[in-house]
């Protein structure tokens, strides 16, 4: 265990980026726990005579019109937008990494015919899919996330397939079933485990693409509704105030988008490079 | 012109690593004059390529030249730059590459990229140009017609060819040839290797063979420089060196080369006995007679893939404590058999009776819960490749202890580590992980665990095809003991037909998943019939000069 | 000749295979709106204090009190007659609707990805030449950057900066400036249109107009496309066949163009059709940050109006596109690669 950790130590000090977007996104997540003792002020209390006043020492992140404090509104709904994106992609995962598994082990027609599937969904403008799911399951928190998760799924099915796929034929599966095991017991003990490190790269970036998919299906008036604090719909509601000069509605929710996804995006590609250094990109 | 064509002396390489600098070529100095040919031998890591490399200036980005000279017609090229190595790259050195498939542009055809290097020096039209390369392709014995093939619709022997096509197109002084054969089948080699050596007499041209084959190199070459972890260590006329090694090294590396009359015994008699753990130290004992029982019996079997054969119609039997080679080039089926045998795959037509029971009725996916399952156990080829990256060296041995003989705790731990100790793995190996082993250690890991369980039968496919020979003498050595000592039967399926000879007592030659010969070893040695046998036999490259000096005098 | 020939067989079969995915899509997005919520019937009725008899009514109309699988039947012979139905919002066949947009959608995602491209491709083959150097690293910067904003965040942000403080960009919305005249409807692409009337002060209205959108799409597509040419080059680059050109003595700018670039360039075409599926997903984000009248605007109008008709028409259609792009990608990918037509 102790050896573990001098080498988890070891590979944060070489990798600065991704120690950096590691503590990035611990700190987020942090924050989105213990929001509703941080935020300063109650993120959905207006107060309409302090409407859409620019950033001050007070309001950090300035007011929006009705008043309400952005930062606070942030912080709020950071918990909410992370939630979201964790769910989706955990639920995802679960699903694809042992649905692609077990293809990729098996190959054959099934394979065969959940690759070509896979890949006609890939192409498929996903974001239009979320659409119409959200719009067809209804406005609700459970729906944005079933409707990400369904869009994200082709990425793992196809992933943990590819990744199993050049296993299958590994000399130590083969011993594997000379020393007794059976094809099940395979792909759970020999096979899933060895794909975990770089499906964790795999899961790092989705959960950058997750959020930025929540947020534009609220955007667009889709997911979550006003008045809950929320990145997309605050973007939204300062899309209307950007023309007279209002920028502070517009441009901290966008830059809090922009910081989670960056994060996870930074952590995703240092794994990849702790994993793999041939993989830079 | 006298003096040396090329001219290397004192030649420092290193590498920037992430643990650092890493030496791989050490001080090495030699000399190869116009219409000669040196070999250059070694095992993996002993520098070999690397030395090519810097000679054409080839090497990797993070390689260096840090001390040295190399001299070419006199003329110093240790620090040329680009432009100048430009111009002397295929008008005057040229390089022959290992796995010729990959070293072609996929894309392109090859006439193509002959021509391109027909245009690389001189500038001409497109029309003579493609004269130019039609007359390589003539050269290098390749119908004309295959001009517009691509890369993938050629053998791995006709890449190659094309490649030899491209580096004499610049009329070069000399050629080095890096591995150019590695992973061809031995027919193959030797027609491509012939071509080569035609070829160098007919051009007049000068040859660097870097090879990890001492036969090759003895057959091939006049010179022979062996190298040793960034040293060259003896430096000799072939037939000198082989007659008579001077370095210790070099006897060790010609006593574990196997010939046509070596014993596995006399594999490793040139090796320290610290070298070889868990190998008996005595010379061989009496072979144990089989009994007359069959253990194994293969009735015509048969395996198709979507639209080929890969085994029509074989059968053969295996006795208690017999070995039994099964030798063929690639697509020949054998590995295809020893899946069959060890209820990996299944077969589509024949029986197969194990110690009186027919298990070719158990299909494949559900016998891991067969109580036969540990009598039959397998050796992989690929040492690395067969242990699992986030198991230990214990985890590999003892998983299948624990799925077959359902033993936990301390009689884990004791069975594990006696047959770590059998195979000659030393106890403070086995918390280690298969990166932080070598490819040696590796083998023992895989072989350690095939017979924790005790098995009759080993299947043994292509066991030491990746390792050196040095460590195939010691892995060969410690089989055969093993065989004997626990009274194994092995099915050994190999590409080399002087390692099966020496491991086995019967042997069945395969050719397109149909047996060409089968009979004992030494009968099928001493007198093949079939006319493919007789083929294989002669390809096998060979260090003993004095036959062929004989007979050409 | 062969390759052509081989290449037509290999797009028919690919055809022909993505037939059933568009007939998948089509049942889908039937299904879907059938689970909608919202009841058409009830939201287009005069008001909230509309009878049951009126909604009745309007449901007859529509065809909503038949079973599903007859609906589901009538709304495949529906799409197979080219008849999509009527947009209960706009009153206007969904035919004529999707045709009047589709070319100003055509028109921003082309742009955006023609800039992304002209953008991405020197940029990733620079950082791939010389790895580990400023310029690769500004690549990297610039790439991790580029998937982080969200377009509509980009698009608003590009807004204030060209617009409300430098006021060097139009008002962002619309294709065209109120004030100026629209050119004959030819192709419907504004630029083709203004060029083929000789109108060069319009053309420049309109490339104005959409140059900021353009941008939007192009920043979020810069990416993927620079990222995959950088890898793909720096993975070719590194390959034996590049050491076997090196090692005959060609030119190391040859070596480059002939043997390292169109190799490289494959998996980039393939990133491309991805790349531009993506984008016709993006445009609904686009288009609503600047009022674009295109067909994503116009589904997402429908969709939040409970309008069934446009909504499916506005997936098949995109379901149509997809299978264009992808087969166009086919035909270039044949003629690039020759081992697509040998086996």
């Amino acid at each position: 265990m102790n050896a573990t950790l001098r080498h988890t130590g070891w590979v944060l000090r070489s990798n600065p980026v991704t120690t950096f977007a590691a503590g990035g996104a611990l700190a987020m997540v942090i924050v989105a726990i213990l929001s509703p003792w941080i935020a300063p002020f109650d993120p959905v209390a207006s107060n309409v005579p302090n409407a859409l006043q620019p950033p001050s020492l007070t309001h950090w992140a300035g007011t929006d019109q009705l008043g309400r404090d952005i930062f606070s509104r942030l912080i709020a709904a950071a918990k909410l937008d992370l939630a979201i994106a964790a769910s989706a992609v955990g639920l995802s995962f679960a699903v694809g990494a042992v649905i692609g598994s077990f293809c990729g082990y098996r190959g054959g027609r099934l394979d065969r015919a959940v690759g070509r599937i896979v890949d006609v969904l890939m192409a498929f403008p996903l974001f239009v899919l979320a659409m119409a799911l959200v719009a067809a399951l209804g406005n609700r928190v459970e729906n944005i996330i079933i409707a990400t998760a369904i869009i994200n799924l082709p990425f793992y099915i196809r992933f943990a397939r590819a990744e199993v796929n050049v296993r299958r034929n590994a000399g130590w599966v083969e011993a594997a079933r000379a020393g007794g095991d059976s094809h099940m017991s395979i792909v759970l003990h020999f096979l899933l485990p060895n794909i975990l490190p770089t499906m964790a790269v795999q899961i790092s970036l989705n959960l950058g693409w997750a959020i930025l998919n929540a947020a534009g299906l609220s955007f667009l008036g889709l997911g979550v509704q006003a008045p809950t604090p929320e990145w997309g719909i605050m973007v939204a509601e300062g899309a209307r105030f950007i023309s007279t000069g209002q920028w502070w509605l517009v441009t901290f929710p966008g830059l809090a988008l922009m910081l989670a996804v960056l994060c996870f995006n930074l952590l995703g590609d240092g794994l990849r490079d702790i994993l793999d250094p041939r993989m830079r990109t | 012109m006298s003096g040396p064509l090329l001219q290397v002396e004192d030649l420092h390489v290193s590498f920037s690593t992430r643990g650092g600098i890493v030496e791989a070529v050490r001080g090495i100095s030699f000399s190869v004059a116009p219409g000669k040919t040196l070999a250059i031998v070694g095992e993996s890591g002993s520098g070999k390529s690397v030395t090519a490399y810097a000679v054409t200036q080839l090497l990797d980005t993070s390689a260096r030249i840090a001390r040295g000279q190399i001299r070419f017609r006199g003329q110093d090229i240790t620090r040329a730059d680009a432009a100048q190595m430009q111009a002397l790259r295929g008008a005057a050195v040229s390089m022959v590459f290992q796995s010729p498939r990959s070293a072609l542009n996929p894309i392109r055809s090859i006439g193509r990229q002959i021509m391109d290097a027909v245009g690389a020096h001189h500038a001409l039209p497109k029309a003579a140009q493609r004269a130019r390369a039609l007359e390589l392709l003539q050269a290098v014995r390749i119908p004309e017609d295959r001009f517009d093939a691509y890369p993938g619709e050629l053998s791995g022997g006709m890449c190659q060819r094309v490649l030899i096509a491209m580096a004499i197109a610049g009329s070069p002084a000399l050629l080095i040839a890096d591995e150019p054969t590695t992973g061809l089948d031995v027919t193959t080699q030797k027609a491509v290797m012939d071509l080569l050596a035609r070829l160098i007499v007919e051009r007049n041209m000068s040859l660097i063979l870097i090879t990890h084959d001492l036969g090759l190199a003895a057959q091939y070459c006049a010179d022979v420089a062996v190298m040793q972890q960034g040293k060259m260590v003896e430096q000799a006329p072939a037939a000198a060196l082989f007659r008579n090694p001077q370095h210790e090294y070099t006897r060790k590396l010609v006593a574990a080369s196997p010939t046509f009359n070596s014993t596995v015994a006399d594999l490793v008699s040139a090796m320290p006995a610290t070298d070889r753990p868990g190998c008996r130290p005595e010379r061989s004992v009496e072979r144990r007679e089989g009994s007359t029982a069959p253990l194994l019996e293969a009735h015509n079997l048969i395996k198709r893939y979507a639209n080929a054969t890969a085994v029509g119609d074989v059968s053969f039997s295996l006795k208690r404590g017999e070995s039994l080679g099964v030798v063929g080039e690639s697509g020949s089926g054998k590995s295809t058999i020893s899946r069959m045998v060890c209820r990996l795959i299944d077969q589509d037509g024949g029986r197969i009776v194990f110690n009186g029971s027919d298990i070719g009725t158990i299909p494949a996916r559900d016998f891991h819960a067969s109580p036969l399952r540990r009598d039959i156990q397998i050796v992989f080829q690929d040492p690395h490749d067969s242990l699992n990256p986030r198991f230990s060296a214990f985890d590999c041995i003892a998983h299948p202890v624990r799925r077959l003989l359902k033993l936990t705790g301390t009689a884990l731990q004791r069975r594990v580590a006696e047959s770590a100790e059998r195979c000659g793995l030393s106890p403070d190996l086995l918390p280690r992980f298969p990166h932080q082993l070598s490819g040696g250690q590796k083998a023992r890991i895989g072989i350690a665990r095939a017979i924790a369980v005790e098995p009759r039968l080993l299947v043994l496919d292509e066991p030491t095809a990746a390792l050196d020979v040095s460590v195939q003498a010691i892995v060969l050595k410690l089989l055969d003991d093993l065989r004997r000592d626990e009274g194994l039967a092995f099915l050994f399926v190999s590409h080399d037909l002087n390692v099966v000879r020496m491991m086995c007592e019967h042997i069945i030659v395969m050719r397109q998943g149909q047996i060409v010969e089968s009979g004992a070893s030494k009968g099928l040695f001493a007198a093949p019939k079939a006319a493919y046998t007789r083929d294989l036999l002669a390809a096998i490259p060979h260090f003993e000069p004095e036959p062929v000096l004989a007979a050409e005098a | 000749m062969a390759v052509f020939r081989s290449i037509g067989r290999r797009v028919g079969r690919r055809f022909v295979a993505s037939l059933p995915a568009l007939l998948g899509v089509v049942v889908f997005t039937f299904l879907l709106m059938r689970v909608l919520p919202g009841d058409p019937a009830a939201f287009f009725a005069s008001g909230p204090n509309a009878g049951q008899e009126e909604i009745d009514e309007l449901r007859r109309q529509l065809g909503l009190d038949r079973p599903i699988p007859e609906q589901l039947v009538r709304y495949l012979y529906d799409i197979a007659t080219g008849h999509l139905g009527r947009s209960i919002t706009t009153g206007q066949p969904v035919v004529r609707d999707l045709a009047e947009r589709l070319p100003a959608s055509l028109e921003l995602s082309l742009c955006g990805l023609v800039l992304a491209l002209a953008l991405a491709l020197p940029l990733g083959i620079i950082a791939a030449l010389r790895p580990g150097s400023p310029i690769d690293h500004g690549v990297r910067f610039l790439c991790t950057l580029g998937v982080c904003v969200p377009t509509f965040v980009s698009g608003l942000l590009l807004i204030y900066a060209f617009y409300v403080l430098l006021g060097i960009a139009p008002d962002p919305t619309g294709r065209l400036d109120i004030f100026a005249a629209a050119p004959p409807d030819i192709t419907g692409f504004l630029m083709i249109d203004f060029v083929l009337v000789g109108d060069l002060a319009g053309l420049r209205a309109a490339a104005a107009q959409l140059l900021l959108p353009a941008i939007t799409m192009a920043l979020f597509v810069l990416a993927p496309l620079a990222r995959m040419t950088r890898a793909s080059l720096m993975t070719v680059l590194g390959s034996d066949f590049i050491r076997t050109a090196r090692s005959i003595g060609m030119t190391p700018w040859r070596v480059i163009m002939v043997y390292a670039l169109r190799n490289a360039l494959l998996p980039v075409l393939t990133i491309v059709g991805i790349v531009f599926s993506t984008m016709l997903g993006a445009n609904v984000l686009v288009e609503k940050v600047f009022s674009w009248p295109g067909i994503g605007s116009y589904a997402l109008d429908a969709l939040v109006a409970s309008d069934y008709a446009p909504v499916q028409g506005f997936v098949l259609l995109i379901a149509v596109l997809f299978v264009i792009v992808n087969l166009t990608i086919d035909i270039l990918y044949g003629i690039a690669d020759p081992r697509v037509s040998i086996e």
